[in-house]
């Protein structure tokens, strides 16, 4: 990340650490949380809007220009079905690249400590001009992921284990098909979510995803012929809709 | 509240102290070298040892089959899983044959030390007698990651000697940045004279190198627009690189690995002194007008390549329009050896020794032979991929390519 990136995101960070906090009712704590992976009643609809922020690798993206440091806008559903199920979706964006991502998920409570699986499928497509080439990416990957939650009095902690495997990747740079990859595992991630009261009702996200990939999906166009795994982090700021 | 500073704070200096490049070192020997108090190997007979080999154990890291070729008074093996590579120092001892050294695959960054012998029963004599036959020589000894070569077993048969294809192939493996790039992690800096002297034993014939000018018009090698840690130690003077005069860059940048910055001068000057290399693309990154402080200098190595008898091209590059008005500028450009990357008639309107295409627009055969009915070759850019590289090789007219991978080209090259 570009050091006057980072630097807003270090300030919004220590913002949101000294905010004054209301007191809420653990109900509505748990509630109002988006990732806390809480047992949703049925019917029951959440969406957020979040925008991520990665620290990528100086190897792999050189003096790349600006656009490798957009931020990516992702617009999150949560739908609520009987017996601990819930539905997700996501659509992501960072200009470039566009995810559709959604599976269902199964949760289990137990005193202040919520446990979920899930296994989520996304079509990704991308398309960039840029470099003197003309690239496009399509792909299926698919992200089996496991959620454990906790209550706080003021907050809510989530911690997400994912693994992130490629179905299927297609890669042309003007007409030549440069890549095709077909059920490889590409990456697993970690991240760690605080949700809390930002004002009245608003809730806010704010966490850190730890990547350990071969191709971060976001900026595929700067990955392409490593056979190595890279640890990128990524900064998640998020609003309960 | 206490409890969530806590986890904010901790998420937070997790994230600002992560490092999200990786640390590389060279391995070492600790216990000695088994080298030490044998004699050399004849050159007479070294050529013996070079030809495609079957790899019997230690395939899951190195891949099935490897060529070896000497490279100096270093035995260079290359295979082709994920651009594999030996490095290995040899030596006599009465009539076994000893060999140790260090392996890496160049598309990661695994790395680590090898030991082999040829014994005489596994066909050291036919070494020496200039009678190797498929299967008679068998190379066996003991590999590992980082500084421990004991950890596998390794045994490599020899399978064939090089085809009168690979023998006489002309094609060009003209490395990226001089050899490598910095991410390659290969112990020198990208653009750097040390990086050059790797270029032959990674493979390559050919060098690409990133030309920009100072501020007193002295043309030099370095890639990006800034003075960055990407390239650069930490270093006093900041900001756009040739804002500054080569001497204030000489005084106050390091490389990445502690280099000073070379000029295009000292850079063409090695090249043609000190090594076999035949062909350098000065790839003109400057954002100033550099053609009339590059060309004479790449016009003297020319002049000096003739007079040696040297097999040596150095083409000045032409990526743009706005580099090529430049180039037109200058006078008598016709007569200028140079890389037109734009159209075949762009080629022609500067007269160009070369044309260099993207390798992204196939192989396009058609216009390749054209060009080479004009008496001009073809080499295109930059070929990293493996299914790309066999068909470049194998399938398509191009003269040759630049990669970043320049061991997988040499062994496909040698492995035709």
């Amino acid at each position: 990340m570009k050091n006057g990136l980072k630097k807003y995101f270090v300030i919004i960070l220590l913002v949101f650490l000294f905010l004054s906090q209301k007191h809420f009712a653990q109900s509505d704590i748990v509630k109002g949380s988006f990732f806390y992976p809480v047992v949703m009643e049925q019917n029951e609809f959440k969406h957020e809007f979040s925008f991520l922020l990665a620290k990528l690798p100086e190897d792999a993206i050189e003096e790349a220009s600006a656009w490798i440091y957009a931020p990516l806008f992702t617009y999150s559903v949560k739908y609520g079905l009987p017996q601990g199920f819930s539905l997700n979706g996501y659509a992501s964006t960072n200009i470039i690249t566009f995810q559709f991502r959604g599976g269902p998920q199964w949760g289990y409570s137990f005193n202040k400590v919520t446990a979920a699986i899930g296994f989520d499928v996304a079509y990704y497509y991308g398309q960039l001009n840029a470099f003197g080439f003309n690239s496009k990416v399509h792909g299926w990957q698919s992200y089996p992921h496991l959620d454990l939650g906790i209550e706080f009095k003021n907050f809510t902690l989530t911690f997400r284990g994912e693994l992130y495997y490629i179905l299927s990747m297609t890669q042309k740079a003007d007409d030549l098909e440069t890549g095709v990859t077909t059920t490889a595992v590409a990456a697993s991630s970690f991240a760690i979510l605080i949700e809390q009261p930002l004002w009245k009702n608003n809730f806010l996200t704010i966490g850190v995803n730890f990547h350990f990939t071969k191709a971060y999906w976001p900026a595929w166009a700067v990955f392409p012929s490593w056979e190595r795994y890279f640890f990128i982090p990524e900064v998640i700021i998020g609003f309960v809709l | 509240m206490k409890w969530i500073k806590y986890i904010l704070l901790a998420m937070l200096s997790i994230f600002v102290s992560c490092n999200t490049n990786l640390e590389y070192l060279e391995p070492e020997y600790l216990d000695g070298s088994i080298l030490d108090g044998t004699s050399t190997i004849p050159d007479n007979i070294k050529s013996n040892f070079e030809g495609i080999y079957n790899i019997k154990n230690g395939s899951d890291t190195f891949g099935d089959r490897v060529a070896f070729k000497w490279v100096g008074d270093k035995l260079i093996v290359y295979g082709s899983k994920f651009g594999s590579y030996f490095k290995l120092g040899g030596g006599v001892q009465d009539t076994v044959f000893l060999f140790e050294g260090s392996w890496r695959h160049m598309q990661n960054v695994d790395v680590g030390l090898l030991r082999l012998k040829i014994s005489v029963e596994d066909g050291a004599l036919d070494l020496w007698n200039n009678s190797v036959k498929p299967g008679s020589v068998k190379l066996k000894g003991s590999f590992g990651f980082e500084d421990n070569p004991n950890q596998k077993e390794l045994t490599l048969e020899y399978y064939r000697p090089f085809s009168e294809e690979a023998k006489n192939s002309k094609f060009l493996i003209v490395a990226h940045r001089g050899g490598g790039r910095n991410s390659d992690y290969l112990g020198a800096s990208e653009n750097t004279l040390e990086m050059i002297a790797m270029a032959e034993e990674l493979g390559g014939n050919g060098i690409e190198i990133d030309v920009k000018l100072s501020k007193d018009n002295i043309p030099f090698l370095y890639h990006d627009k800034n003075i960055n840690l990407r390239l650069t130690q930490e270093s006093p003077i900041q900001g756009p690189i040739e804002d500054f005069t080569f001497s204030q860059l000489r005084t106050f940048v390091r490389l990445k690995n502690g280099e000073r910055i070379p000029s295009v001068k000292e850079a063409l000057e090695f090249v043609l002194m000190k090594t076999t290399l035949r062909f350098v693309w000065l790839d003109m990154k400057s954002t100033k007008n550099a053609m009339p402080f590059v060309i004479p200098i790449q016009q003297d190595i020319m002049k000096r390549t003739k007079e040696m008898g040297r097999d040596l091209v150095v083409v000045i590059g032409i990526p743009n329009e706005d580099k090529q008005a430049l180039f037109l500028e200058y006078p008598n450009s016709q007569n200028i050896e140079s890389i037109n990357e734009m159209t075949v008639d762009d080629v022609r309107k500067t007269n160009s020794y070369a044309w260099g295409p993207r390798w992204t627009m196939g192989s396009q055969t058609s216009l390749v032979r054209e060009i080479h009915s004009e008496g001009r070759i073809a080499i295109t850019w930059t070929v990293d991929q493996i299914q790309f590289i066999t068909t470049f090789i194998n399938e398509s007219e191009f003269d040759g390519f630049v990669t970043n991978y320049p061991t997988i080209v040499a062994y496909y090259n040698y492995a035709r």
